[in-house]
């Protein structure tokens, strides 16, 4: 206890010296960088699990592409359970001449299960939390309804071939308000008005959902009858799994928010590991002498590991601190994607952020403090004896382990910490190549640099290892930000210019087949080139080969998806501009009366069809039958109507089918679209623009949280910078007083010392850009499938915001050399020496 | 007073040191045999290289002699193993090194101070502001080393060495980095503590000077111990 005393007091000491600076503040940034992401997704996982019955509006929800056989509402109702009606669909709504597209709901009396609706009569007024429904005739309508069509409550509006008057406007719905998923505001309307608005024709996508709300126990015999009837395209979501949509995306955000954080991590790692050696080193003499006036070895060595681990515990704390008041930045970015109010964090994440402190200074600064307890005493005579000979591979080993250990955790998935670890492992690998083989081709010219300006670049060279280690350390959390403002804005923009200017902005859907020869009409009347229209049919794989296929028939997930859902099908005579047939042929007029089908190529490698397999589709409630005659490569990115499965013509005449067209509309003709809704009041208009807005607007708050955890990584560098200058300070010291004391200006000291940390920067932001370059071409390529192009503005940035930041840092770390007298430095290292 | 011949304080039997060297063993001290009795000053001189430093370290149990015996306060320091020789230093042996020695990160009171609570002592604080005061820089507790001058970070060490109240102190050229002037009032501080004290002196020098004014004087040369009458 006493040991543990002094051990403090001895830390208080330390901390005066100003030694444990860049150990503590190393653990404090990665904890914060870890913490802050750490209480966001808590948060998140909290709401999605205790808030999921909001989420839902009900205890169970069950999905379906189709309508809901009487089994489900019977087996319901004899356990008990209470029922909601649901379904779903994108549709116009028209006021006067303006339409716009909404997300109608439909929704039986007793919604919502569970949660609460909340409505106002004006914009902005307060919120009244109601019980009921909206009265039958009437809709509720979603505020930003109320600027784009200009509306009022009180107001009629046009859902197909019926009009509803605005009761209020709908603020709160379960699993809703907010949510960045929604494109089209929100219409609710009484299930029972459904069917006077005619919306609803075979064939038109609509989804239906049936809520169920009532005790554990009959809800648990419920799921089981569900998963026991195994009818395709019924799916169901309980609380834990409620919003897969959400879900999915969250989980994307935290796995790269908890990569952003770990790379700060091992950063700060490194800057423990190079202030723990040093500290280990400016304490050789200290133990010495403790050795010398009474402490034993375990006395040293219970001596500084105490104080290792309070400084630990401490910057822990404080870490989780910042992480905690930090990650609301976070919410801020990211918590619209949820849609419910976030609950307060748990303990967790505090409690892994001092885990996360304690173990990464643990991994890195304990090798060579233990080391410590080995140092003779006789070194107080013999000052060549007791140098710290910590292997630096020991540390590294115990370091990327501990390391490890933290991402697995943070990953909570093994494989995915292992990947996590290989790849920043694998980038920072790549950065130190780089790194040296930049220094390579300077050091070759070292003998020509006698200006004050280029002894900086010599100095870089000299100290190499150093050099490398921090042109790695900004050239990583650089490269990150160089790399995201690429995605948010290069790569977008570029991909958006690539799409033709002509290419159709408005896809209509939901065209009945008998409005087809209209609607060509109303294209041809208004002098818009008449696109081509496209018959659409809804049908779900049944059997392949005669025999009947479910998603438990593969592992895929893409696979599990194409066989649960209902295909788009259509048919063609003539094979589309964008398509090539890769095996196979296309038929020619002779194919009447076949029975053949094109499938795309990316269905046909999932589940695994091959050419001449006889593929078995339901579509409502008949079945089809068709041979592969070709397997086609699409080109999604043409903007184009394109479908999955196309059949030969004649074969699906008989079906529920309605029509669909891509088309462009220039800006000046947008009032068209009013006409066109009024003239078809069934059909959908979608805007293609405001769909492209919108994902980018997610994209951008995504890159903007990932960027924001990036600025810890940039910290965590500056640690390594620090960590860097304490190394060779002493060396810096005595090299500059030697100048000094032979003729040196200060002036020309402080000249190298800028060139010397700015190179340092702009190599890193040059080796950052030339990093960040590479995989965003690669994402080009390769994801968006488009070609890159080099954007130099990047490259400068990154040079000239490295430069800066790094020298000014720098030189401002290493100012005690320009301050201090030379014969004062000589003399003090004279005397620790 | 010396309490001459019958109560030895260090009795050093039969030591020698060896080391290898590339041209086989070299003998750095040889068959080395004296006593020295409380509160006496011996004065160990020599040149360069003789060996006075690598005696040092063996009589304070810093290093370990190839063969021989030293007994302190009738202890066999080397039947001890190294924890164990700390903890012998700690209450009984006061250091004062050429080089000063001070940890620069601790105030001149806090490196005073260190050996009192490695010992667990109480009240450290007030012994060591009393001992500070005995050498004059009571006014100077707070200042690092690097904020004193020579003279003055040899009278914290002094000061360190005598907090613990040892019974021998051992001063390896303790005015080797000194100016004349200052070194002899850092000699006149050591004797006039050590009187007070009642310490047995062990003083390492090349300074025949300063070696005269201690009451035994021993020589080496290459290893080879003899006492000066």
């Amino acid at each position: 206890m006493r040991l543990f005393k002094l051990a403090m007091q001895q830390l208080k000491r330390e901390w005066r010296s100003g030694e444990l600076y860049v150990l503590f503040f190393a653990v404090v940034i990665a904890v914060a960088a870890v913490s802050s992401v750490n209480f966001f997704t808590d948060r998140i996982h909290r709401a999605l699990l205790t808030q999921a019955n909001e989420l839902l509006g009900a205890d169970l929800v069950l999905n379906s592409d189709h309508k809901f056989s009487e089994y489900y509402f019977q087996q319901a109702e004899q356990l008990g359970l209470k029922t909601v009606r649901q379904l779903t669909f994108p549709t116009m709504v028209m006021h006067n001449d303006n339409s716009q597209l909404v997300w109608l709901k439909a929704v039986d009396e007793d919604y919502p299960l569970r949660g609460n609706l909340g409505i106002s009569q004006t914009l902005f007024a307060p919120e009244t939390t109601v019980q009921h429904m909206v009265a039958n005739n009437k809709v509720w309508i979603e505020p930003r309804l109320v600027t784009s069509l200009e509306i009022n409550p009180g107001d009629t509006i046009q859902l197909g071939h019926a009009a509803f008057e605005i009761d209020a406007l709908l603020t709160t719905e379960p699993g809703r308000g907010g949510n960045l998923f929604n494109i089209a505001p929100r219409v609710l309307l009484n299930y029972d008005d459904i069917q006077k608005t005619k919306l609803i024709q075979p064939g038109s996508r609509v989804r239906y959902a049936l809520l169920i709300a009532g005790d554990t126990a009959a809800l648990a015999q419920f799921r089981k009858l569900v998963t026991e009837k195994k009818e395709a395209g019924i799916t169901l979501q309980g609380i834990q799994d409620a919003r897969p949509e959400i879900r999915v995306a969250l989980s994307r955000a935290e796995q790269f928010l908890g990569l952003a954080a770990l790379t700060s991590l091992i950063l700060a790692g490194v800057a423990i590991a190079l202030a723990a050696r040093r500290f280990s080193q400016r304490h050789l003499d200290h133990c010495a002498i403790m050795r010398c006036v009474g402490a034993t070895q375990s006395m040293v060595s219970q001596l500084f590991v105490w104080q290792i681990l309070m400084l630990g515990l401490i910057a822990s704390v404080l870490g989780t601190f910042i992480g905690f008041f930090s990650h609301q930045l976070l919410i801020d970015f990211l918590g619209v994607f949820v849609g419910v109010a976030l609950p307060s964090p748990g303990l967790l994440p505090f409690v892994f952020g001092l885990l996360t402190g304690m173990v990464t200074l643990a991994g890195f600064a304990l090798p060579p403090v233990f080391a410590l307890k080995k140092v003779p005493a006789l070194r107080v005579l013999k000052r060549d004896l007791g140098a710290l000979n910590t292997p630096r591979v020991l540390t590294s080993v115990l370091g990327i382990a501990a390391l490890a250990f933290v991402m697995m955790i943070q990953a909570r998935d093994f494989m995915l910490g292992v990947y996590l670890v290989l790849g920043v492992l694998a980038a920072i690998a790549l950065l130190a190549l780089l790194s040296y083989s930049l220094l390579f081709i300077i050091r070759l010219y070292n003998h020509k640099f006698r200006n004050p300006w280029l002894f900086g670049l010599r100095n870089l060279t000299r100290r190499s290892a150093s050099s490398v280690v921090q042109i790695v350390a900004f050239g990583l959390g650089i490269m990150a930000l160089l790399l995201l403002t690429s995605i948010r804005g290069d790569l977008l923009d570029d991909w958006q210019t690539s799409i033709p200017a002509d290419a159709p902005n408005r896809f209509v859907i939901n065209i009945h087949p008998s409005q087809v020869p209209a609607m060509e009409d109303f294209f041809h009347k208004n002098n818009v080139p008449v696109p081509p229209i496209y018959p659409m049919i809804r049908g779900r794989l049944v059997a392949l080969n005669d025999v009947a296929v479910s998603a438990d028939d593969y592992e895929n997930r893409s696979a599990k998806q194409m066989i649960s859902r209902e295909f788009n099908l259509s048919w063609s005579a003539t094979l589309a501009e964008d398509n090539k047939i890769l095996e196979g042929e296309w038929w020619h007029d002779g194919a009447k009366g076949q029975e053949l089908i094109s499938i795309e190529e990316s269905v046909a490698k999932n589940l695994n069809i091959k050419l001449g397999d006889v593929v078995k589709f339901k579509v409502a409630d008949r079945f089809f039958q068709a041979k592969i005659a070709s397997i086609r490569e699409v080109d999604w990115g043409s903007f184009r109507a394109n479908f999955y499965a196309v059949t030969n013509p004649g074969l699906l005449d008989d079906f529920p089918t309605t029509y669909m067209t891509p088309f462009y509309l220039a800006p000046e003709r947008y009032e068209l679209l009013n006409q066109m809704v009024k003239t078809f009041s069934n059909i959908t208009v979608i805007d293609i623009a405001a769909v492209i807005g919108h994902v980018r607007e997610i994209i951008n708050r995504v890159t903007l949280a990932v960027e924001y955890v990036f600025i810890f990584t940039i910290l965590s560098g500056v640690m390594v910078l620090f960590a860097g200058i304490q190394s060779t300070h002493d060396e810096r010291m005595l090299e500059n007083a030697i100048i000094r004391t032979i003729g040196g200006r200060k002036k020309q000291i402080l000249q190298t010392l800028i060139a010397e940390f700015a190179c340092l920067g702009i190599f890193a932001g040059l080796i950052a850009a030339i990093m960040a370059t590479i995989i965003a071409m690669l994402i080009s390529h390769f994801v968006l499938k488009m070609p890159y192009h080099w954007n130099v503005e990047s490259w400068f940035y990154g040079m000239l915001g490295g430069g800066l930041g790094v020298g000014l840092i720098g030189v401002w770390g290493s100012s005690q050399v320009l301050k201090i007298p030379p014969l004062a430095t000589l003399r003090k290292i004279s005397v620790t020496n | 007073m010396v309490e001459k011949k019958t109560n030895p304080l260090l009795v050093v039997n039969e030591l020698n040191k060896n080391v290898s060297s590339p041209n086989g063993q070299l003998s750095l001290l040889s068959d080395i045999n004296f006593n020295i009795y409380k509160a006496e000053s011996v004065a160990i001189i020599g040149p360069s290289g003789a060996g006075k430093s690598t005696l040092l370290g063996i009589l304070a149990g810093l290093d370990v002699p190839s063969s021989g015996k030293v007994m302190l306060d009738d202890q066999d320091i080397f039947s001890l193993d190294e924890d164990g020789r700390a903890v012998l230093r700690g209450k009984m042996i006061g250091f004062v090194f050429q080089s000063f020695q001070l940890l620069p990160s601790l105030t001149a009171l806090e490196n005073i101070m260190l050996p009192l609570e490695l010992l667990q002592m109480k009240n450290p604080a007030d012994t060591a502001h009393q001992v500070l005061d005995r050498v004059g820089l009571s006014k100077r507790s707070s200042h690092y080393p690097r904020q004193l001058s020579g003279g003055e970070q040899q009278r914290i060490a002094i000061a360190r060495a005598f907090a613990v109240q040892p019974k021998l102190l051992l001063a390896d050229e303790p005015t080797g980095n000194l100016d004349k002037k200052t070194g002899e009032k850092i000699i006149d501080l050591l004797f006039s503590l050590n009187e007070q004290e009642k310490t047995t002196l062990i003083l390492v020098t090349h300074d025949t000077g300063l070696a005269s004014r201690c009451q035994r004087n021993f020589h080496i040369d290459a290893g080879k111990f003899s006492e000066i009458d």
